[in-house]
C-alpha cells in the first residue's frame, strides 16, 4: 500500500517536471480548447501575452491542422488576449500549436506548444432550452387534440374581424363589386404569410358559392403558386370549378412599393366591396388600407408586424392583432384538431407567464435562481 | 335644408386635406425654416459613448477603439435616415476615431458608398489609415460571427479590392476587441440582429438608427440595455444633428466652408486616393455639404408643422362629431 | 398520393429543420438545404414572370377596359429588360448608364412618392379613426396627440415630450413585449402544426 502511494508521487512529480523547468513568469498564456456544441469543425485558440510589447513586440505561431503544412502566423504584442479559431473541419484531427516569442532583438523563443484532437457534440446544448419545451407543447397538443376528438367542448372567445368576414362577403356579392385578398407582402419563409393562406381557403370557397368576382395580388413568386393552389382546391370544393382561373391569384410587383402601386390601381379601378389585408406587411400598410377606405370597402386586416398594426387599427374595420392571425384557421374551422392545438397553445401561455411571474418574485427578494435557470437563453 | 356645419366637417372630401397637407408640408421646406430639438436621453447617450470612445483614443493611441457603421437601409428610407448616418460618421470623424462601414443589402453599396466618403471628405481622412469601406458582406452572418475573432480572414479585401491585411486600420481594428460601438441604421429589423449576434455573443455595445415607424419596436432592447441608445425617426436625426453642429462649431469655428477647402490647399502631399473621392470642392458641391448639415432640422419643421395641422384635424374632426351627436340625441 | 406526399415531405423537412438545430453533426446538411433554397427560389423568378404576363395577357385578350395599363406594364418590362441585358454585356456603353439613369431618376423618385403618400393617408386615417367615441377611443385619442406634441414640442410644451418618452418607454414597451411574446408562440404553434400535419389548408384542402 505504502509503496503505491510513493509510486503515485514520483509519477506526479515526473509530471511537474517540465513545469518546474519552466521560467516562474512565462511571456505568454495560451490554451488550445475545443470549440462547445459544435460539430468539431472548429477548435479555439486562446492567447493572452503577459510580456510587454518592448520586451517582445510579436509572437510567432506554429499552426498544424491535420495532414495540412504547418502555417506560420505572427501576432503583434498589443497587450490584448486574443482569440483565434481554427478550422479543422471536421471532428478527429489533431491540431498543434508551437508559440515563440520574438524578441526586441530579433531571437526567437520557444514558449512550448498546445495540441488537442478536435471533438464533435452530439447534442447543442445552447438549443436544448427551446427543444424541450417544443416537446412540452407537442405533449400538450397531443393531450388538447385528444380531449376535442372525444367532443369535449373547446371554448374559444369570440374574435369580431373574423365573426365579420361572412358579413363582408355578403356584402360583396350583393353589391356586386369584386372581393380583393392580399395575403401580406413577405414570402413563404414568414409564418404570417402561411397563417393568411389558411385563412384565404374559406374565404375562397365562400366568394367561389356566392360567384363573386374574386382577385389575389400577391407580391412573392412562390406564394403566387400556392395561392393559386389554395383558390383552386376551395373553388373546386365549392363545386364551382367552371368560375376558376389562373389569373385570381397573380403576381402584381416584386417591389415593395411597385406593389402597393399596383394594388391601390387595381382597387382604384375596380371598386371592390371587402378588401382582407392579412398576413405581413411592413411601410405599404397604411398605403393599401386608405385606397380601400377610399374606395368605400370594408377592411379586414390582420398582421403580426407590431409595428403595422397601429395603421390598420386607425384604418381598418377590422384587424386581428397579432397572434389572432394564427388563431384565426381554427377559429374559422372548428376542427378538432386545430382547437386542440389553440387550447394547448393557450396553456403554454400561461405556463409560461406563471414562470416570468414567478421569476419576478424571486428576484424581488434577491434569489436569482428561477430567472437563471429557466429564463436565460443559453442553458 | 342647409347642412349644418357639423356634417360638412365629417364629410370633407379627402382632396381636400391632402392638397392642405401638402402646402403644409410644403412650405417650411421651401422657407427653410429650422427646429431646434431638446436632446433626448435615448440619443445623448449614443453621443456620450462616442465622446468616451475618443477619450479612450486619446488615453491609448497605440491601441484605439474604432467604430463599426452598417448601412442596413436601402434607398426607399434614405430620406429619414440618411441624416442619422451623416451625423454620427460626421462625429466620429470630426473625433479622429477609425471608422469601419459596410453595408447589409445589395441595394445599399453605393448608398454606403457614397455616404462615407461624402463624409470622409469633409475632414480630409485618408482612406485605409482613418476608415475602411468593406462592401456587401455575404453572408452577414458569417461577417458578424467574423468579427469575434479577425474579420481579414472573412473579408480578404475590400470594397475597392485592397488586400485586408494590408490596410494600416484593419491590423489595428480587426475583431470586437477593438470595436467601441456598433452603429446599425436601418428602416427593416436589422438592429435585431444586431442585439442578438454582436451583443449576445459578444456584449457590444450597439447604437440604432430607425424610422419613426419602427422605433415603438426597439424601445423594450433600450431598456434591456442591449441597446446603448436610438434615434426614432427623423427627430433623433436631428438631435444628433444638433449635437454634431454644437460640437463642431466649438471646435473648427462656424466657418464650415472655409474648414472644409482649407483641409485640401494646406496639404500638397497626395495622401488621398483618388478612387475614393477627390480632394478639392466644386460651388455646387460645397453647397451639398452645407446643406446636409441641416437637413433633419429643416425637414423636422416640415414635420412639426404636418404634426400641427393632423392634430388640428383631430380637434375638427372631433367637434364635428359631438355636435352631430349632440344634435342626433336632441332629435 | 397528392395528398400524402406534401404532407410527408413537410414533416420530414421540418424534423430537419429542428434537428439541425440541436445536432450540431448536422450544419452542414443545413447549408445545402439553403443552397437548395436559393435554386427553389430562383426557379420562383420565372414563375413570377410567367404568372404576371399570364395575368396580362388574359386581360389584353379579354379586352377589359384596363387593358391599356396591361400594355403599360409589358411595354416597360421588356424595355427595362432588354437595355438592362444588352448593359450587361456591353458595360460602360450607352445602355448601361441608359439602364443606371432609368433606375435612379425614375424607379427610385417613383417608389420615394409612394412611400411619401403616406404623409396624406395619415391625414385622412387620423382625420377619421381619432374620434372619442367610446371611452377607450379617447384614451387612444389624448395619447395620439400626446405624442405627436411630443415629437415636435418645444418651448412651452416641452412637457409633452416628457409624456410622450414616458408613453413610448413604459406603457407602449410593455405592450410590445406581451404582443411579440403571443405572436412567438402563435409562430412556434403554426410550424409545429404545420410539420404534424395538422394543419393543412396551405395544401389547397383540408379533406
Amino acid at each position: 500500500m505504502k509503496t503505491k502511494k510513493i509510486m503515485i508521487i514520483l509519477w506526479a512529480l515526473l509530471f511537474c517536471l517540465p513545469v518546474a523547468a519552466e521560467e516562474r513568469a512565462p511571456l505568454a498564456n495560451f490554451e488550445l480548447k475545443d470549440t462547445p456544441n459544435n460539430a468539431g469543425e472548429q477548435v479555439e485558440f486562446l492567447f493572452v501575452p503577459a510580456a510587454s510589447p518592448e520586451e517582445v513586440p510579436e509572437f510567432l505561431l506554429h499552426i498544424a491542422i491535420g495532414d495540412e503544412p504547418v502555417k506560420e502566423r505572427r501576432l503583434v504584442n498589443a497587450g490584448k488576449e486574443i482569440f483565434l479559431p481554427l478550422i479543422t473541419g471536421e471532428a478527429g484531427v489533431p491540431v498543434e500549436v508551437r508559440v515563440e516569442a520574438v524578441m526586441d532583438d530579433g531571437s526567437l523563443k520557444n514558449l512550448g506548444t498546445s495540441s488537442l484532437v478536435s471533438r464533435g457534440e452530439w447534442l447543442n446544448m445552447n438549443s436544448m432550452k427551446a427543444f424541450i419545451l417544443g416537446l412540452l407543447f407537442i405533449a400538450l397538443i397531443i393531450f388538447y387534440v385528444g380531449r376535442a376528438k372525444k367532443g369535449k367542448d373547446l371554448f374559444i372567445r369570440k374574435i369580431p374581424g373574423l365573426e365579420a368576414i361572412d358579413d363582408a362577403l355578403g356584402r360583396a356579392t350583393e353589391m356586386g363589386r369584386p372581393v380583393f385578398y392580399v395575403p401580406g407582402t413577405s414570402s413563404m419563409a414568414d409564418v404570417a404569410t402561411l397563417a393568411s393562406l389558411n385563412i384565404l381557403r374559406p374565404v375562397a370557397r365562400q366568394v367561389a358559392k356566392y360567384e363573386t368576382p374574386f382577385s389575389v395580388p400577391v407580391k412573392d413568386p412562390i406564394v403566387v403558386s400556392v395561392a393559386q393552389d389554395v383558390v383552386k382546391e376551395a373553388y373546386m370544393a365549392a363545386g364551382r370549378p367552371d368560375l376558376y382561373d389562373d389569373g385570381i391569384a397573380y403576381l402584381a410587383s416584386m417591389g415593395q412599393f411597385d406593389y402597393s402601386g399596383a394594388v391601390s390601381g387595381s382597387m382604384m379601378r375596380e371598386k371592390p366591396a371587402t378588401v382582407f389585408l392579412l398576413g405581413m406587411f411592413y411601410a405599404e400598410s397604411l398605403i393599401l388600407a386608405e385606397t380601400a377606405n377610399s374606395v368605400g370597402a370594408i377592411q379586414i386586416a390582420g398582421t403580426d408586424a407590431s409595428s403595422q398594426l397601429p395603421f390598420f387599427i386607425a384604418a381598418c374595420d377590422y384587424t386581428l392583432i397579432g397572434e389572432e392571425l394564427y388563431a384565426a384557421s381554427a377559429y374559422m374551422s372548428r376542427e378538432p384538431l386545430l382547437l386542440g392545438t389553440l387550447k394547448a397553445q393557450d396553456i403554454l401561455k400561461g405556463l409560461l407567464l406563471l414562470l416570468f411571474v414567478t421569476a419576478i418574485i424571486f428576484q424581488l427578494f434577491g434569489i436569482d435562481f428561477v430567472m437563471d435557470t429557466f429564463l436565460k437563453p443559453e442553458w | 335644408m342647409k347642412t349644418p356645419w357639423y356634417e360638412k366637417i365629417a364629410s370633407v372630401d379627402k382632396k381636400i386635406l391632402y392638397v392642405i397637407m401638402f402646402v403644409v408640408v410644403m412650405i417650411p421646406l421651401l422657407a427653410k425654416w429650422t427646429y431646434n430639438p431638446d436632446v433626448m436621453d435615448e440619443v445623448q447617450d449614443i453621443y456620450d459613448e462616442v465622446e468616451e470612445i475618443y477619450a479612450y483614443n486619446l488615453a491609448n493611441p497605440d491601441a484605439p477603439m474604432g467604430i463599426l457603421f452598417s448601412f442596413d437601409y436601402g434607398p426607399s428610407t434614405s430620406a429619414e435616415l440618411d441624416p442619422m448616418m451623416m451625423s454620427v460618421l460626421r462625429h466620429a470623424f470630426l473625433r479622429k476615431i477609425p471608422v469601419v462601414t459596410w453595408v447589409a443589402f445589395v441595394d445599399s453599396i453605393d448608398l454606403g458608398k457614397r455616404i462615407t466618403n461624402f463624409i470622409a471628405k469633409e475632414y480630409g481622412a485618408v482612406y485605409g489609415e482613418d476608415f475602411v469601406f468593406m462592401g456587401y458582406p455575404y453572408p452577414m452572418t458569417a461577417a458578424v460571427v467574423a468579427f469575434g475573432s479577425d474579420v481579414r480572414k472573412f473579408l480578404v479585401k475590400d470594397f475597392y479590392g485592397n488586400v485586408s491585411t494590408d490596410l494600416p486600420l484593419l491590423n489595428k481594428i480587426y475583431n470586437y476587441k477593438s470595436i467601441g460601438l456598433i452603429v446599425t441604421v436601418s428602416g427593416t429589423s436589422m438592429p435585431r440582429f444586431w442585439v442578438t449576434y454582436a451583443n449576445t455573443l459578444y456584449g457590444k455595445k450597439i447604437a440604432t438608427g430607425t424610422t419613426a415607424v419602427s422605433a415603438a419596436d426597439f424601445y423594450p432592447f433600450l431598456q434591456t440595455k442591449q441597446m446603448i441608445g436610438m434615434m426614432g425617426g427623423l427627430r433623433g436625426a436631428a438631435e444628433y444633428e444638433k449635437l454634431v453642429y454644437e460640437l463642431e462649431t466649438e471646435l473648427i469655428g462656424t466657418d464650415t466652408e472655409m474648414y472644409m477647402q482649407s483641409v485640401y490647399k494646406q496639404n500638397t502631399v497626395q495622401k488621398w486616393d483618388t478612387k475614393v473621392f477627390t480632394p478639392g470642392y466644386t460651388e455646387e458641391e460645397l453647397r451639398e455639404h452645407i446643406s446636409t448639415r441641416m437637413t433633419a432640422r429643416t425637414g423636422m419643421a416640415s414635420q412639426a408643422a404636418a404634426h400641427f395641422f393632423v392634430i388640428f384635424l383631430i380637434i375638427l374632426a372631433n367637434l364635428g362629431y359631438f355636435f352631430k351627436r349632440r344634435a342626433e340625441n336632441k332629435r | 398520393m397528392k395528398r400524402t406526399l406534401p404532407l410527408a415531405l413537410a414533416f420530414i423537412f421540418g424534423l430537419i429543420g429542428i434537428a439541425v438545430q440541436i445536432v450540431p453533426a448536422l450544419k452542414g446538411f443545413l447549408n445545402t438545404m439553403l443552397d437548395w433554397m436559393a435554386i427553389i427560389g430562383s426557379f420562383a423568378l420565372a414563375l413570377g414572370v410567367s404568372s404576371l404576363t399570364r395575368h396580362h395577357m388574359t386581360k389584353i385578350r379579354r379586352k377589359h377596359k384596363d387593358m391599356f395599363f396591361s400594355y403599360v406594364t409589358f411595354v416597360t418590362m421588356l424595355f427595362m429588360m432588354i437595355i438592362g441585358l444588352i448593359g450587361y454585356f456591353q458595360p460602360e456603353s450607352l445602355y448601361q448608364r441608359l439602364f443606371g439613369n432609368m433606375y435612379n431618376y425614375v424607379r427610385v423618385p417613383l417608389d420615394a412618392s409612394m412611400f411619401a403618400l403616406l404623409a396624406f393617408f395619415i391625414t385622412s386615417a387620423a382625420y377619421r379613426a381619432f374620434r372619442a367615441r367610446t371611452w377607450l377611443a379617447t384614451v387612444l385619442l389624448v395619447a395620439g396627440v400626446v405624442v405627436m406634441m411630443g415629437r415636435v414640442a418645444f418651448g412651452p410644451f416641452m412637457i409633452f415630450n416628457d409624456i410622450t418618452a414616458w408613453l413610448m418607454k413604459v406603457p407602449t414597451t410593455a405592450a410590445m413585449r406581451g404582443l411579440t411574446i403571443g405572436i412567438g408562440l402563435g409562430i412556434v404553434a403554426t410550424s409545429i402544426k404545420i410539420v404534424l400535419g395538422i394543419e393543412r389548408s396551405y395544401l389547397g384542402g383540408g379533406e
